[in-house]
């Protein structure tokens, strides 16, 4: 009985000094779930008040040492209860719908925030956020900051398209990127039209190569070739897990492409392909820088 | 007949083996019984909010009228809303598949038999993949007011139930269903389940997935009395059943002729069990997922210790699955805590190894056991 | 009476069993011989109810085998059959309070019928073994104790109407010569102990003419020949098994030795002294 009592040890000794009566807490204490939440939280400014995660959070850096709640599917309500917080603030999709009902039930403010991979969907997301920790005008600075920047690197898409059509006559001049979740055997996993990846490429004026309804589908090598992408977008984690990104180009899904053939590869943070957020602009900019690369290859 | 023969009473082994005793079944189901109480104290007194054991007790005094100071109204909804339901439930979970392998194991007369083999956990899988990849918009519920939380458990069920009943009718020849031919149509089935899960995996979209994939690896988070209530009236209903037809396995362990000729119509005798089975593991599926390993490891440790027959066999096997799930769930509740880790998970990886290095350690010894 | 009426089996297109007529009657042991494949045991999965005739009648007191349930079929017949399957570990005495569980008797009263019948079927140093730690042999014995504990418990303290059987698919075929005695001998005492009828698949034909009152010899489905023991002819038996056998009688009327010789059965020739 000790032996398992302990096993939590450090959560619980901390919760014995922490542990306060849920009503009255002046203190606002906030679970995250779901990158995007957890980074529109502390973008907001109220990172201090975060003080869990769920398994997917790994930004901003110093929220890897906040206790981790599980994966946003499968949450449990006696660990997130175990944080005692005030506020559970979770993307779309996080659950179990119980889990949620009992933590409404135990006097936890709990708030979903729709996922919808568009960018009047992102600033919706940042108005909601906003409004829910009292922050409205944190809210209009940060939305008015990601219009600014993803204004601007629209613009320089534009002018590289033109340039790109100039040197390579492609036809509606925007390049054509293939968002890349993971391999499979004989073909790979890619972002159709209602991913987050495929919000991204809109936002650099590029052109999805997957016009599929659906967020995403396993794809079969011929179709990836004749997709023909000029550039790839994957996440770091998948190139890691490939062993580098000569190895990922080098799969025979890939190596045939244009795109690998030419290494055009916007390589950006898991956690920007999986919800828009904060720093969805990073993930636009490094599309947009790779849009700016030779198509002819690099020496 | 006037021609004088032998009688041959001591031969060979005869009465030269020591003779064999069965260990007396009270004591073990009084101490299964204590272990049990103590698990459950232990898992009501851990957990990722700290509620220390003599603070409930204290507070359980104070209910009684005696000397003694409430908890505060958090930790008293922590410990009835998210702690007991979870350890019922469990044990509950426990009871059920732990009896329900028994009884499977006596119909197909193999040690080694789980509920898997009469389509229960392939149709709850991919009744639940199809819930979960569908909505429950997709199944044409989007105007009931159901939740998915709802359709889930109930899909779930009826997966279970419709997998063995189509197995049953697969398997029926001149109005009878011999096990083996049970046992060749589970295969089948399943095997159909496991394509239709793969079609559902193909169709689904990514968060769907790794729900699908939560959900398959078994677990008892999430649910409150209200998920677990109906679920606990069925496997007790049929746990009930299948205890009373103890008798009616010992005959069929046997041999479904020798059952026959003693007096059972195995045909029937093994329908009803099969149907009892499904009622029970469905339920238990639909509100904890797949938990797999509880239904094969206890019964094969308990028949080692007390004997194949049933009506020692099956209380004291429901009383170890239960003290096995209770204690199960606990660890999965506290190792990773504040995270959930499925208990199913946890069973697999320990129960794997220990099923193996009991085989090994007994080799030889499957079908004696 | 149990009874097969001109009774028939037909699996497939495999004839089993085809116009068999054969009785076992109250009081009486019935032997039933035949070369490999005859179809004994299927006579008698037939006469247990296990198998429906597919043509034919089987009766026990005029009724349909199939239209008796089980457990009023399991008062008045127990079968032993040729093999034991064991796939769990039942001790023996669990065995046997099995057989006699379903029956309202006190627990000294099983006790001393379950010891009764042990001793009987030359089982009694078999208590507290295991079932798969037995060899063949011993099995048998155990499944004939089974039987004989089984009938036993139906009748205690209740009205069975009619008299029980006792279908023995070649007991003696693991047994030594002792056991095999033994056995025989318990099965006689049984039908005159209870007055049932017993049916017994033999081989060794002495065996079956020192122990059955009738016989009924089959070949191919058919019955080649049914009659009292004692004037089972050498000839019919030389057709049927296609080998020679000589029969012997021994003095004081210790009975009849039958032997197969090996030779081709031309002849026919019976010596007698």
């Amino acid at each position: 009985m000790r032996r398992l009592r302990f096993l939590p040890a450090a959560i619980a000794a901390a919760l014995a000094l922490t542990a306060a009566p849920l009503a009255g807490a002046a203190e606002r204490r906030i679970v995250t779930v779901g990158p995007p939440v957890t980074e529109l939280v502390h973008a907001l400014g109220d990172g201090g008040s975060v003080v869990g995660r769920d398994t997917s959070s790994h930004y901003p850096p110093p929220v890897n040492g906040l206790p981790d709640v599980g994966y946003m599917r499968a949450l449990s309500a006696e660990g997130v209860m175990s944080l005692a917080p005030t506020h559970v603030l979770a993307i779309q999709g996080a659950g179990p719908e119980t889990t949620l009902d009992q933590l409404r039930a135990l006097g936890v403010t709990v708030e979903v925030v729709p996922e919808t991979p568009t960018l009047a969907g992102l600033l919706d997301k940042v108005e909601r956020v906003a409004r829910l920790l009292g922050r409205e005008a944190e809210g209009r600075r940060l939305a008015d900051s990601l219009n600014r920047d993803l204004a601007a690197l629209a613009a320089v898409a534009a002018k590289s398209d033109a340039t790109s059509d100039a040197t390579s006559g492609t036809k509606d001049g925007a390049p054509v990127v293939l968002g890349v979740v993971g391999g499979g055997p004989g073909g790979l996993m890619a972002a159709g039209s209602r991913s987050v990846p495929a919000a991204l490429i809109a936002m650099a004026g590029a052109r999805n190569a997957l016009d599929v309804e659906r967020d995403y589908v396993p794809m079969s090598s011929e179709s990836v070739l004749a997709a023909a992408p000029d550039i790839l977008l994957v996440s770091r984690s998948l190139v890691d897990r490939s062993g580098g990104l000569d190895q990922l180009l080098a799969t025979p899904q890939l190596a045939l492409t244009p795109a690998a053939k030419a290494r055009r590869v916007a390589v950006v943070d898991g956690a920007l392909l999986m919800g828009l957020g904060p720093r969805t602009a990073e993930a636009v900019a490094e599309l947009t820088r790779v849009q700016g690369t030779s198509p002819q290859g690099q020496p | 007949m006037s021609l004088t023969l032998s009688m041959p009473s001591s031969r060979k082994g005869d009465g030269a083996a020591p003779s064999f005793r069965r260990p007396p079944l009270v004591p073990v189901l009084a101490a299964l019984a204590v272990a049990l109480a103590l698990a459950v104290l232990m898992a009501i007194a851990t957990g990722g909010v700290s509620v220390p054991l003599d603070r409930s007790l204290s507070h359980l005094a104070s209910l009684l009228g005696l000397p003694g100071t409430p908890l505060s109204e958090r930790d008293w909804m922590v410990l009835t809303m998210l702690r007991l339901p979870r350890i019922v439930l469990a044990a509950a979970v426990g009871v059920t598949l732990g009896v329900a392998g028994v009884a499977l194991q006596a119909v197909f007369r193999n040690p080694l038999a789980d509920p898997g083999l009469v389509g229960v956990s392939s149709g709850a899988a991919l009744a639940g993949s199809a819930a979960m990849v569908l909505g429950v918009s997709g199944l044409g519920l989007a105007r009931s007011g159901l939740s998915l939380a709802t359709v889930l458990p109930l899909a779930a069920f009826l997966g279970a139930l419709a997998a063995t009943v189509l197995i049953l009718a697969i398997s029926r020849r001149d109005g009878r269903n011999a096990p083996a031919t049970m046992l060749l149509a589970g295969i089948a089935v399943n095997a159909m389940g496991g394509a239709g899960i793969g079609l559902f995996s193909y169709l689904g979209d990514d968060l769907a997935l790794r729900q699908m994939t939560f959900w398959m690896m078994g677990g008892f988070g999430g649910s409150g009395w209200a998920q677990i209530g109906p679920a606990m009236l069925l496997m007790g209903l049929a746990t009930a059943g299948l205890l009373a037809g103890a008798r009616r396995l010992d005959l069929f362990a046997m041999g479904e002729r020798e059952a026959f000729l003693q007096g059972l119509d195995p045909h029937r005798f093994a329908v009803r069990t099969v149907l009892l089975v499904a009622l029970g593991v469905g339920a238990a599926v639909a509100v904890s997922g797949l938990i797999g390993f509880v239904g094969l490891i206890v019964p094969h440790v308990m028949r080692i210790l007390l004997g194949p027959v049933h009506s020692r066999l099956m209380p004291a096997t429901a009383l170890a699955a239960a003290v096995l799930l209770v204690l199960a769930d606990t660890v999965a509740r506290t190792i990773a805590a504040p995270a959930d880790v499925p208990a199913g998970l946890l069973l697999g990886a320990v129960g794997g190894p220990f099923f193996l290095w009991l085989l090994r350690r007994r080799s030889g010894g499957l079908g004696g056991a | 009476m149990l009874e097969a009426i001109d009774a028939g089996l037909t699996i497939g297109r495999a004839r089993l069993l085809d116009g068999v007529t054969a009785a076992v009657r109250p009081g009486r042991v019935l032997a039933i011989l035949g070369p490999n494949g005859a179809g004994k045991s299927t006579l008698l999965s037939l006469l247990s109810g296990e198998r429906r005739p597919t043509a034919g009648r089987v009766l026990l007191d005029g009724v349909a085998m199939s239209a008796i349930p089980a457990p009023r079929l399991a008062v008045r017949r127990a079968l032993v059959a040729q093999h034991q399957a064991v796939a769990f570990a039942f001790s023996v005495e669990e065995v046997m309070e099995l057989a006699t569980e379903p029956w309202l008797i006190r627990p000294g009263d099983r006790r001393a019928l379950i010891a009764d019948c042990l001793i009987r079927a030359g089982a009694g140093g078999l208590a507290g073994r295991l079932m798969p730690q037995l060899s063949g042999g011993e099995r048998q014995r155990v499944a004939f104790a089974r039987a004989l504990a089984q009938l036993a418990a139906g009748r205690h303290g209740h009205d069975v109407a009619g008299p029980s059987y006792l279908l023995l698919d070649e007991p003696t075929a693991s047994l030594d010569p002792a056991h095999q005695h033994h056995l025989l001998r318990a099965a006689r005492d049984w039908v005159e102990r209870t007055g049932g009828g017993c049916a017994v698949i033999l081989h060794d034909l002495t065996l079956a003419a020192r122990y059955a009152d009738d016989g009924l010899l089959l070949a191919g489905g058919r019955v080649a020949w049914a009659g009292s023991m004692s004037g089972l002819p050498v000839p019919v038996l030389e057709r049927v098994f296609g080998t020679a056998f000589v029969r012997l009688d021994l003095p004081e009327a210790e009975g009849v030795v039958y032997a197969a010789t090996g030779r081709a059965a031309a002849s026919g020739k019976m010596i007698c002294e």
